[in-house]
Parts: C-alpha cells; structure tokens; sequence
C-alpha cells in the first residue's frame, strides 16, 4: 500500500497562477485578482509599444478584456522546462497584449515617438543635479530602446523591464528560446554601438 | 573551463553566455544589488550595457484612475458573463464584450463590439494634469475612492499615498 500522498494524482506546479486562474474560470468576479497582479505589467509593455499613455491605456483594457472573456478557453500548456516559476496565463496574456497593441498601432497614424517626454515626467527628488543626471542618462536608454526593431526592442523590454524568462519570451513571441537568446544579444550589441556613439 | 554545448556556433554561444550572466543580474537587481555581478565569461562591453539597462529602464505605471475604472468595467463584464451564462442556453446565449477568436497559435484576437466602447469616456488625465472642466468630477470620484474597502495590498498603499498627498 501506498502512501496517501503517493495514492493522489499530482498536478506539476508549473503555473504559478493556476490557483487564481481557475477561480476566475469559475467565477469570473474573480479576475480581479489577476488583473492587479499584471496591470502594471501590460501597461507598461503597452507603453514601450505604443509610446502614447492614451493608446497604452487602450491596448492594456483590450487586453484585460480579452482575458476576461477568453478566459475559458485558456489551458495550461507549461513544459518542465519552463521551471518552478513559470506562469503560462502570464505568456497567454502578453501573447493578448501584443496582438492589442499590433491593432492599435495599425491604426494610428505615425506619430513622433516621444520616450524623452515620459523621462522628463518622472519625479524630482532632491538630489537635483543627480537627478537631472540620471533623467538624461534614463532619456537616452529609452531612446536607443525605441530605435530597435520590432522582436529585438520587445525581448529587451520583456526581459529587462517585466524580467521574464527567456522561455516566457519565447512563448509570447512565438520563437525558441535560443532565438530569444540571440535576439537579445543582437539588441545589447546594437545598444551598445548606439549608447558608445551618443557618450559626450 | 567554459561549458559548450554541441552543435552550437559561436552566436548561439555568445548568446547563451549573455543570457547567463543577465540571469544572474536580474536575479541580484531583484535583490536590490545595485551593482553587476563579477564574471570574466561575458563581454565587459555587454556587461555594461546590461547593467545599465536593469538600472536605467524604467517600469510605467498606469494612473490610479485608469486602474480603478478598468476594474469597474471588468467587474461589470464579469457579472453580466456570469448571467449570461445563468439566464441564456448554449444555443441562446449571445457574445458578450468584445468578440474572441482563439487563433492556431494559441494567441487570442479582439473584435472590439460597440457596446464595450459606450461606456469608456477620453481619460481625464492629459499630460499628468487634470482638465478644470474635470476637476470636480475627479475630486468626487477620490473622495468616494478613498472611503472605499478593498483587500488589496496595491489599493491601500495608493490610498495612504493619496491621504499624505492630502494633507
């Protein structure tokens, strides 16, 4: 005879989401729970994107919308791979936020792209000279980060900014990991050169 | 000894030397290290730029009323789900929201319906500062905020923000 816990079926804990998620598949009242936890995620991601805090805030409530009403068709397809960490609701949400932001960005017309003004919005400690520093150097990253194409910013934002995994990148962008991998090494180089040219 | 891996050129290699050392600064930001750490295996040149991009970008929040809105409205599309799915038969029951196509790939297109449009007016924050025409409006919906409960952790630490920033 077994032991108890040998008798029972057990569930890989891949997802770190699957508790929430299933009780908002249950209930959809629920979701709340999921779209505090990324809100600031998509939000975020939408805005490297988008540049424009009126069409970040369009392409993230699309994208909550979608979840909320896809949410029953989402499965939980996470690979041992992916490790202890992994959260596929969160690759099949930003695999949402991107398709929103692709629409969104489809129909606007082109616009400038403005990151130096969302520096120059941040907030002043007293440190004045430091700051104005630290704005400027922060300015520039956001410029060069704007000037990678289309996979290459988006790897480095997702892996820099929202910190994901390589494999939670891959699963978004819809390439393997080690295309990831290069992706991100092409864009560090390509930053450098650019960052090295813009040094006074 | 550097591990490497077979069947690798020397990109895949390059590439999966950086992705280890960024895992390791990420993991030390995450920390709250503000400085890299020390290895002789990836590029000084990469090292660099990584660590000021772990340092340097910036997270964007949205603003705290964009965020409560869109919780009303998810919470309003929530229960009108949850009715729909009560009140109607499979054969009855009528999309509600935006229509949702589950592509091959496993990602999800929004055809956005009218009606999920009517509710949402323009936001009132333009450029970080609020519109005169919107003030008092946006002072209402604060004042009703704030005396508001909510379990959330994030909720109650804007809200103690928003009280020093009152007094």
């Amino acid at each position: 005879m077994g032991r108890p816990e040998e008798d029972e079926p057990r569930r890989a804990p891949l997802d770190r989401d699957r508790a929430l998620v299933e009780e908002a598949q249950a209930d959809p009242a629920r979701f709340d729970a999921l779209y505090r936890k990324y809100v600031a995620q998509v939000y975020s991601y939408a805005y490297y994107e988008l540049h424009d805090h009126h069409d970040a805030e369009d392409a993230t409530e699309r994208t909550f919308m979608s979840a909320l009403t896809g949410l029953v068709h989402f499965e939980e397809r996470a690979r041992p791979g992916d490790g202890a960490d992994a959260s596929t609701f969160k690759v099949w949400l930003f695999q949402i936020a991107r398709n929103a932001v692709a629409e969104r960005r489809r129909g606007l017309r082109r616009r400038p792209e403005a990151p130096l003004e969302a520096a120059g919005a941040m907030v002043a400690p007293l440190d004045v000279e430091g700051e104005a520093m630290r704005r400027e150097e922060t300015a520039t990253a956001l410029r060069a980060v704007a000037r990678l194409t289309g996979d290459r910013r988006r790897a480095v934002v997702l892996r820099f900014v929202d910190e994901m995994s390589t494999s939670e990148i891959a699963g978004i962008l819809g390439r393997s990991d080690g295309a990831v991998r290069v992706l991100i090494h092409r864009a560090l180089r390509s930053l450098a050169r650019e960052l090295d040219d813009n040094r006074p | 000894m550097t591990w490497l891996p077979a069947g690798r050129d020397s990109h895949d290699i390059d590439a999966l030397v950086t992705d280890r050392y960024l895992e390791t600064l990420l993991t030390a930001h995450a920390r709250g290290a503000d400085t890299g750490p020390t290895t002789t295996e990836a590029d000084p040149i990469l090292r660099m730029i990584m660590v000021r991009l772990a340092r340097d970008l910036p997270r964007f929040h949205p603003s705290f009323r964009f965020e409560e809105a869109l919780a009303d409205r998810l919470a309003d599309a929530a229960v009108r789900m949850r009715n729909a799915s009560h009140d109607a038969t499979p054969e009855e029951s009528a999309p509600v929201g935006p229509t949702l196509t589950i592509l091959p790939d496993g990602s999800v297109r929004l055809a956005r319906s009218a009606d999920l449009r009517a509710p949402i007016g323009r936001p009132l924050l333009i450029g970080g500062a609020l519109t005169s025409a919107a003030l008092s409006l946006a002072g209402a919906y604060l004042a009703w905020r704030l005396k508001r409960p909510s379990s959330s952790p994030m909720a109650r630490a804007v809200r103690a923000v928003a009280r020093t920033r009152l007094a």
